[in-house]
């Protein structure tokens, strides 16, 4: 059967304004990345987000209105990736000019009455930050003011929490059908990695330390995730991670010296545009606004550094840069097939991340990608 | 050289301690006995000389100089001022406070005769078995006699010393009066003793100040000081003298 | 005088004989203590996670040509500036309380407890978090600049305290500790809007790292000691005095409220500049001093260099401590210097106490 794109629509439609007559009719129980089972009157419209980026997942589901349900967020996507935050403004000016900043939602500044003031029905909130939720007694309050809380993850265990965080999403806004559509991309993408990586032998992983915001603090090194995030991300791509050998915990400072003596065989670090907030990062700047000229020379001073110049990695050419904001979002997947592609360039020569990430944003975003998110270092 | 002081006034607040006081020139090689009864002004008085205290209004003048165009550093190191108690809770011992006064604050290094200094003004004073005891573990009568060693060890112009004895037994009390005096006049240098027994200070002290309520009443020999009729008024006694059994002068007070 | 100092009696020999001893016992608790410092300099010099030799080491300090580049960064880099950032920065503390401890004549004073350390955790998370200054055109150093500029201005608020009238001692212990309390409650409301990576170098700030040690540090930190150490030291007699009561330091001649005055300054740049350097380290300029004041007493002649010893010694220990927990992680020095340092401290007391009861 053919059907044209009119009738398609209107189809779309008439399932959606279906659903939506469902849901009016019946309370929304879902069960959040925290385990709690919370039940929403209603679909929610007027949605507060604790972090601004969570945008990033919500974009892929509202593509073509993202801010249709969202009132007000934290203005940490302004603070710390003002490039994707400049893409959003200039697809959605209005939407990003009305968004309430209500701050931090643990501080004394965020105000239960400026939620109840903007009619809020729904709080996102980030898992990292379930207990201090629990701590300063946010849920119990909200819920006495009779507005839910619902907990997402895309950072503590991104890549078993993705899924279920898009499924979650896709509830809450509405748009499982898009939800579903994404997870199958995730899932493919994904897939292109791990099927190649199961079948490497162990003695074949290279040993990869990644430095958290290479020169974020331009006086100290280094930062590195263990088994989570970005160290995730490097055992998935089919390298040891050199965080995950040294501790159990999520992220730990370690020593320099001790990175000499490891002397791993690639050196991976996270960058984003923080030099608008920071002037003195010497990070490499990552995003839709890098400047590429800019990067290689920051990619080339951080390689610099005293302890970094005689490091094997650095001389043999496998020290790269990646955006630090893959660390906080559904789009991980990018970053793990750009990772696998350095960690194993002959098993992944066919594999595209830049296609990848093209695809992605024709697909799923609002906007067109451009910028620039890796960097290795000059030959 | 001498020591005077003209119209000193001292308060604290709006209660006055002094008013408008003085005393005429005290002589170097001379043992004045500064008497009076409680709260007089005795303690306020030496802190006033010693420069502890800034007067109101009023000069101390040594050798003819005012001791207020004195440094404060100078000024402290010339007038030696002993208080009447001192608590120490610090890990050093007795002979290392002793030592501190010997060294005048300056110079690390201890001398061979740094040493036998402070050891022979122990031994003299009868307190060389303490030499190791922590001061914090001292009774008051030894903190009192460790405090006179360390001021008699200094070398200044002007001693003053707030009721040395006042916690010690007879003996000691004669002791500590005896070399008190022996080094003023060996060294030829001004002190003044606070005193409550007018029978010390009348056997002891070459000069008498009385002090009451806040003023100096009488300035003189002690037979001059202890005849007036000022002594019972201000301390609310009668009082008589009488040469006592070595012709010393006597002191009997009664409440009539 | 001259009779008796020119034939000493059997007494006054006696006398002497002991204070003699008692000297040469604590030249020989300061020599001991400088071996031991030496001692663990080597350990921490020769420990690491990269597994060099002794023999490897030494031919690097000493002929650094025959040496790979990896051995010299890891030598001339890292582990000297570390090792002697340890010892130079404990000095700091242990010379800073022990001042402290004895102008404000309470044994409870430290950098910390007056507040300098947490007025510098805050100077440093208000570079972090709110990118503010305080001193223009720090660079990359700002917030080291921060954390000094904050505890040098609440070291001025007490120094200000301390010359308004009838403030005593204790007054000012209070003071500093609301002063503690009301920089840890500043640092907790930045901490709220801060972002991950923040908050983990604020939380890094407030346990202390001796991983941002420099030779320009390490530099630093000498010149400040040599600066401050000299005038201490030529003050000492005096603040022995001072440990009587201040009555008594100033019928022996002290000027009090000016030695008081000099000596904060003093200990306010040191503890600044450590503070500042290293973060806050909350163990060692209190307990430091108290090591000492058990050991060789509190004139300070010994008093002085080794409290800097014994800070030196706690610091250095704790960076040997720090290296073996997990070698290549980093774990925040002050959290060490109180998890080893503390039932120390008390086994200290508890035989110091002892020795009283008998």
């Amino acid at each position: 059967m053919q059907l044209s794109p009119m009738k398609l629509t209107l189809c779309a439609a008439s399932a959606l304004g279906l659903s939506a007559s469902i849901a009016l009719a019946d309370p929304m129980t879902v069960t959040d990345i925290a385990g709690r089972s919370v039940t929403l009157p209603d679909a929610p419209q007027r949605i507060i987000l604790g972090e601004g980026r969570m945008m990033y997942a919500i974009a892929p589901l509202a593509t073509d209105d993202p801010f249709e349900h969202v009132v007000g967020w934290k203005d940490d996507l302004i603070l710390y990736d003002p490039d994707a935050f400049r893409k959003f403004e200039s697809a959605f000016p209005e939407d990003t000019a009305r968004m309430v900043n209500f701050g931090n939602p643990y501080a004394g500044d965020f105000s239960i009455e400026a939620v109840l003031e903007n009619k809020a029905d729904l709080l996102i909130l980030d898992l990292g930050n379930l207990f201090k939720a629990q701590e300063t007694r946010l849920i119990e309050k909200l819920d006495a003011a009779g507005v839910p809380v619902v907990f997402i993850d895309f950072r503590r265990d991104p890549t078993a929490n993705a899924i279920p965080s898009m499924l979650l999403l896709g509830r809450l806004l509405e748009e499982e059908t898009r939800a579903a559509e994404f997870i199958n991309f995730y899932v493919s993408e994904m897939r292109k990695v791990t099927n190649i990586v199961q079948s490497l032998p162990v003695d074949e992983k290279p040993l990869v330390f990644m430095e958290n915001a290479a020169g974020w603090n331009p006086e100290f090194c280094c930062s590195t995730f263990g088994s989570y995030n970005y160290g995730r991300f490097i055992e998935l791509a089919g390298g040891r991670n050199y965080g995950s050998e040294k501790f159990s915990g999520y992220s730990s400072e370690v020593s320099l010296e001790g990175l000499i003596a490891a002397d791993p065989d690639v050196l991976l670090g996270t960058g984003a545009n923080w030099a608008e907030a920071r002037p003195e990062v010497s990070a490499t700047l990552l995003g839709y606004d890098a400047d590429p000229v800019d990067n290689a020379a920051r990619i080339q001073a951080l390689a610099n550094r005293v302890g970094f110049k005689d490091l094997r990695a650095v001389q043999d050419g496998r020290m790269h840069s990646i955006y630090h904001q893959f660390y906080n979002s559904p789009y991980h997947f990018v970053a793990i097939q750009q990772i696998a592609k350095w960690l194993h360039p002959d098993d992944f020569a066919d594999l595209d991340p830049e296609a990848t990430l093209a695809t992605l944003h024709t697909r799923f975003m609002p906007f067109k990608t451009d910028g620039q998110f890796w960097v290795s270092l000059p030959e | 050289m001498s020591l005077t002081a003209t119209n000193i006034n001292v308060s604290f607040g709006t209660r006055t301690v002094l008013h408008d006081t003085g005393f005429a020139a005290l002589k170097p090689g001379q043992l004045t006995a500064l008497i009076g009864p409680n709260a007089a002004g005795k303690s306020t008085l030496f802190r006033t000389i010693a420069g502890l205290i800034k007067p109101n209004a009023g000069q101390v003048y040594l050798e003819g100089k005012d001791l207020s165009t004195l440094p404060t550093q100078r000024r402290l190191k010339s007038i030696c001022f002993m208080p009447q108690f001192f608590t120490a809770n610090a890990a050093l011992s007795v002979f290392d406070v002793v030592l501190m006064a010997q060294k005048q604050l300056a110079g690390w290094r201890v001398s061979k005769d740094d040493m036998i200094a402070v050891a022979s003004a122990l031994d003299r004073a009868g307190i060389g078995h303490l030499a190791d005891a922590n001061i914090g573990e001292l009774s008051g009568g030894q903190a009192q006699m460790v405090s006179v060693c360390q001021a008699l060890i200094r070398r200044s112009v002007v001693y003053l010393f707030d009721e040395p004895n006042s916690a010690l037994d007879l003996r000691h009390q004669l002791d500590v009066m005896g070399r008190i005096k022996t080094a003023m006049r060996k060294r030829g240098t001004i002190g003044i003793v606070a005193l409550h027994d007018l029978n010390l200070a009348a056997r002891y002290a070459d000069h008498l100040l009385l002090i009451g309520a806040g003023k100096i009443l009488a300035q003189g020999p002690p037979e001059q000081v202890l005849a007036d009729p000022l002594i019972a008024q201000t301390y609310d006694v009668a009082v008589q003298t009488a040469a006592g059994p070595r012709k010393e002068l006597n002191v009997h007070a009664y409440v009539d | 005088m001259t009779a008796t100092t020119d034939i000493p009696d059997d007494a006054v020999t006696t006398l002497v004989g002991n204070y003699r001893k008692r000297t040469y016992r604590r030249i020989l608790m300061l020599l001991a203590a400088i071996a031991l410092l030496c001692l663990t300099v080597l350990i921490d010099i020769m420990t690491g996670p990269a597994s060099l030799s002794f023999t490897d080491v030494l031919s690097v300090i000493f002929d650094p040509s025959g040496a790979s580049a990896q051995q010299k960064v890891i030598v001339w880099d890292l582990r000297l500036p570390i090792a002697l950032m340890a010892v130079l920065v404990g000095a700091m503390l242990g010379v800073a309380g022990a001042e402290m401890q004895t102008i404000l004549n309470n044994p409870l004073a430290d950098p910390f407890t007056l507040g300098l350390s947490s007025a510098a955790s805050f100077g440093a998370a208000l570079a972090i978090v709110m990118q503010w200054s305080l001193i223009p055109g720090a660079g990359a150093f700002f917030v080291t600049g921060n954390a000094f500029a904050l505890a040098m201005i609440t070291s001025l608020a007490l120094y200000g305290f301390t010359r308004l009238r009838g403030v005593t001692p204790e007054a000012m212990i209070l003071v500093g500790i609301a002063m503690l309390f009301t920089f840890n409650a500043l640092l907790a409301l930045l901490q709220y809007g801060a972002s991950e990576l923040q908050l983990a170098q604020i939380i890094f700030w407030q346990l202390g790292s001796l991983a941002r040690a420099s030779w320009g540090k390490v530099l630093t930190c000498v010149i400040v000691l040599s600066i401050v150490l000299p005038y201490f030291m030529s003050r000492s007699w005096a603040l022995t005095a001072l440990r009587m009561g201040e009555e008594k330091a100033a019928s022996l001649g002290v000027n009090v409220s000016f030695l008081r005055l000099t000596v904060l300054a003093g200990v306010s740049l040191l503890a600044a500049v450590a503070v500042s350097f290293v973060g806050a380290v909350a163990f060692v300029g209190l307990v430091g001093p108290h090591i000492a004041r058990i050991i060789v007493g509190e004139d300070q002649r010994g008093f002085l260099p080794f409290s800097a010893l014994a800070g030196a010694l706690i610091m250095s220990g704790t960076s040997i401590a720090s290296k073996a927990i997990t070698p290549g992680v980093i774990y925040p020095i002050g959290m060490i210097t109180s998890l080893i340092g503390i039932p120390f401290f008390i086994s200290l007391i508890l035989s110091q106490r002892q020795r009283h009861w008998q």
